[in-house]
């Protein structure tokens, strides 16, 4: 498969150097052999995931960026404990209007929208249901309004706003 | 001095967790309808887990046991929502019904009969 981008190898090296991290902390050991082996087994991981399981270019599909992730991680675990002491509130005062809502994203790839699915599944109240290319269904623990850019907003308004590539601010 | 700090920091963190775990404890009885339920009990459970991964993050006694728990901690982050929905798409596909109050009518989008 021809790359229309000129040809880059930084994120094939990011990713060698995070599996062999990964590889580090699960040997317990830092020495030379525990590195040169990790490195190998990251190499062969990465040639054998590019060959046999990425069908096209990963990089012209996949548009996320370090720096979003960054913000992405500590915003997700914001989220998740505010909507569960939301969730802890309902549980103790029975305040439930459960609701079924399809939302739109304007997300462009696969993989940040499976990103934005994680992170309305994670955070409690809302679990989503159903994905089709840019529709979701999200069932909600307390729905507010069934009118689709009004609880798109809602539910992953902030979040989709740091994913969004060119974006990365809630 | 740090220790005291870091005990005290753990202490919240397993604190919380033991709330959010009771708190989907009683959600899963209290709650109306299978979604509900599992909104209880998944996530607060999601919740009262990230708190125990955390509180042990304070605790690791070195880094390399943080960074496994780290690790442990990422993973968890994949695969809890995946098992969630799941769980929940199996009963919307069963055409099980979300809870509505007595005196609401299902409207919009919750009425599968427009499918």
């Amino acid at each position: 498969m021809k790359t229309k981008t000129p040809v880059n190898y930084m994120g094939e090296i990011l990713t060698v150097v995070v599996l062999t991290l990964v590889w580090i902390v699960y040997s317990e050991k830092a020495d030379f052999w525990t590195v040169v082996t990790g490195i190998g087994f990251s190499i062969l991981g990465l040639l054998l995931t590019n060959i046999f399981v990425l069908k096209q270019d990963y990089r012209d599909n996949y548009h996320v960026s370090l720096f979003a992730m960054l913000k992405y991680i500590p915003f997700l675990f914001i989220q998740i404990y505010l909507s569960g002491f939301d969730a802890i509130y309902r549980v103790f005062t029975r305040r439930v209007n459960v609701g079924v809502v399809d939302i739109k994203t304007d997300l462009p790839d696969d993989y940040l929208r499976s990103l934005l699915a994680t992170a309305i599944t994670l955070t409690p109240g809302t679990v989503t249901l159903n994905q089709e290319d840019k529709d979701m269904t999200i069932i909600w623990l307390n729905c507010e309004t069934s009118d689709p850019v009004e609880a798109g907003e809602t539910i992953k308004g902030s979040f989709e706003r740091i994913l969004m590539p060119g974006k990365g601010s809630p | 001095m740090i220790e005291i700090g870091r005990n005290i920091f753990a202490l919240i963190a397993f604190g919380s967790a033991v709330i959010f775990g009771i708190g989907g404890i009683i959600g899963l009885f209290r709650f109306p309808d299978a979604y509900s339920r599992l909104q209880a009990g998944a996530l607060c459970g999601t919740t009262a887990v990230i708190s125990i991964f955390i509180g042990s993050l304070i605790l690791a006694p070195t880094w390399a046991i943080a960074a496994r728990i780290i690790l442990l901690l990422f993973f968890f982050l994949v695969s809890s929502p995946t098992g969630a929905h799941i769980v929940a798409r199996f009963a919307w596909n069963s055409d099980i019904q979300p809870w509505r109050p007595a005196d609401q009518r299902r409207t919009g989008s919750d009425d599968r009969s427009k499918e």
